[in-house]
């Protein structure tokens, strides 16, 4: 397993099948595991991004 | 030369707070400090976070809200605007003074009993919320409330949602028994506190203590541009009450205290002495004063958002989700547009104009005004056509910019505030965001070198 890099709450590391594992370090859950490391750092990128999740159609005037 | 390249894209912007850069990134809503504006580095790892398609548009995203469909989830029925003081910023004051008929309580029942069959119609399943006296003053009038609590109560088994009835802000001028025994029930009461008032302050800190010690009390103080003393005023007023929210008031060129470019730059040197208050203060009482802020606090609105990193294209639900009902049984927007009649959306004779309500939403689509070119465009959510109407800009596709200046400068003390925590005091924004029931997402690095360190 290579050393793991870390940016907020996620990490990225190679496991011993030599895949790139990017994990949400709050509930350690891994989501998704890559052949390739920049496909495993663009998952990470979407996650911070999270455009979805961050929509708020509610707010008070 | 940089600087020049950052502050003409749209798609990122630089801040200068205190001697202190940030950039960010309007859609993803992140932000980093950056120390050296003169690095050769700089250009590239901008380039190498474009890659991964931050400083970049969701183009997808803005067809989806625009095909959401729109649901009635809160009616305000304003039955007069009969009230006790005349407050100078108040936006049905020019009324107080004719004699409109009241609406009577059959005609509420109507009305409550029509949107209630509106949203059967859509089978819409999200609860109804009446509130009531936003033009007027509740307790003048509170035994019209508990009748229409009644009736709700009666008709609300025979739909497939819930409803929610919600008494209006008081000014607590004059208090019955009645209405003290019903919100020591209710356990919650917003008052509503006009600082350049002395009569009514010494009033409400008498009368607030007449509710029982368990009823959630929050002051909100309608704030204008020549208030000083920000913190000693919150403070103030947080050994009264649970909550405190200060949220700018909307009010034309020609009155007692208007919002011009020159006013706004003196209130923000006021923010700029708040923030710098805030942050000599201890963990613990920093803490304490930000879970006093109240749920209209535009500071507080900020920092939530800031925090969130919640994306808002709405301004507010006026129009799309909310219905404003006059004593003359008009409907508008919002309760401050009230008797204008190119707001009027509908009336409980004539049912709902959609031609206008298609006219009014166009006047708020943050995608297709100047808006869409603004950075924080996501924090703010649009302008407030209420506001836009007291400066009498006429034009739908004309934004208020004296608005977009009060925002910009809240944001950016907003910012500053919580990016000093984030370097230097990080377990003060994760226990605010968790209090507050908010989702941190400031865990990334702020240093926009670290951050670049790992992408690359």
């Amino acid at each position: 397993m290579s050393d793991k890099e870390t940016c907020g709450d996620f990490e990225i590391y190679k496991d011993e099948e030599n895949w790139w594992v990017v994990k949400d370090t709050r509930d350690n859950k891994i989501i998704g595991k890559f052949q390739k490391k920049d496909d495993a750092l663009e998952k990470v990128a979407v996650f911070l991004q999270d455009d979805e999740e961050r929509l708020e159609s509610e707010s008070t005037c | 030369m940089l600087i020049d390249m950052i502050k003409s894209s749209d798609d990122m912007y630089l801040y200068e707070i205190n001697d202190q850069f940030f950039i960010l990134d309007p859609y993803s809503q992140m932000f980093w400090f950056v120390k050296d504006l003169e690095d050769d580095s700089l250009l590239s790892n901008i380039d190498q976070l474009k890659k991964y398609n931050f400083f970049k548009q969701t183009k997808e995203l803005v067809i989806d809200i625009k095909e959401l469909k729109e649901d009635i989830k809160h009616i305000v029925i304003n039955p007069t605007f009969e009230c006790n003081l005349d407050c100078w910023y108040c936006y049905s004051r020019d009324y107080h003074h004719i004699d409109f008929e009241r609406i009577s309580l059959i005609d509420i029942q109507r009305t409550i009993s029509y949107f209630a069959d509106y949203k059967n119609k859509l089978n819409s399943t999200t609860p109804l919320a009446v509130s009531m006296f936003f033009t007027s003053e509740i307790t003048l009038d509170f035994s019209l409330f508990k009748e229409v609590e009644r009736y709700v109560n009666q008709i609300k088994k025979e739909y497939n949602f819930d409803f929610y009835l919600f008494p209006a802000s008081t000014n607590l001028m004059s208090l019955s028994d009645e209405f003290v025994d019903f919100i020591n029930e209710y356990g919650y009461v917003n008052v509503s506190l006009d600082l350049e008032n002395k009569e009514q302050i010494e009033t409400v800190l008498k009368n607030i203590s007449r509710f029982d010690a368990t009823v959630v009390k929050h002051c909100i103080i309608p704030l204008n541009s020549k208030m000083i003393n920000l913190f000693s005023t919150y403070s103030t007023y947080m050994k009264s009450f649970n909550y405190v929210s200060m949220r700018p008031v909307r009010v034309t060129p020609n009155s007692k205290i208007p919002w011009t470019e020159k006013s706004v730059s003196d209130f923000k040197l006021e923010l700029v002495k708040l923030i710098e208050k805030l942050l000599s203060l201890n963990e613990e009482e920093l803490l304490d004063f930000l879970y006093k802020l109240g749920s209209s606090d535009y500071l507080a609105r900020f920092i939530d958002r800031i925090i969130s990193r919640k994306r808002y294209y709405k301004r507010c639900l006026a129009g799309k989700n909310e219905i404003a009902i006059s004593p003359d049984m008009n409907f508008y927007p919002c309760s401050g547009l009230i008797g204008i009649e190119k707001y009027k959306i509908g009336s409980m004779s004539e049912g709902l104009f959609s031609n206008n309500i298609t006219e009014f939403k166009k006047s708020k689509d943050i995608f297709t005004l100047e808006c869409k070119e603004c950075p924080i465009r996501y924090y703010c959510g649009g302008p407030c056509e209420d506001w836009k109407s007291k400066l009498n800009i006429k034009k739908i596709e004309e934004i208020n910019h004296i608005e977009c200046l009060v925002n910009h400068v809240y944001f950016k003390n907003a910012i500053f505030l919580v990016s000093k925590l984030c370097a230097n005091k990080r377990v003060i924004i994760s226990n605010y965001a968790e209090e507050k029931g908010i989702e941190n997402r400031l865990s990334y690095p702020l240093n926009f070198e670290d951050f670049v360190l790992f992408f690359s």
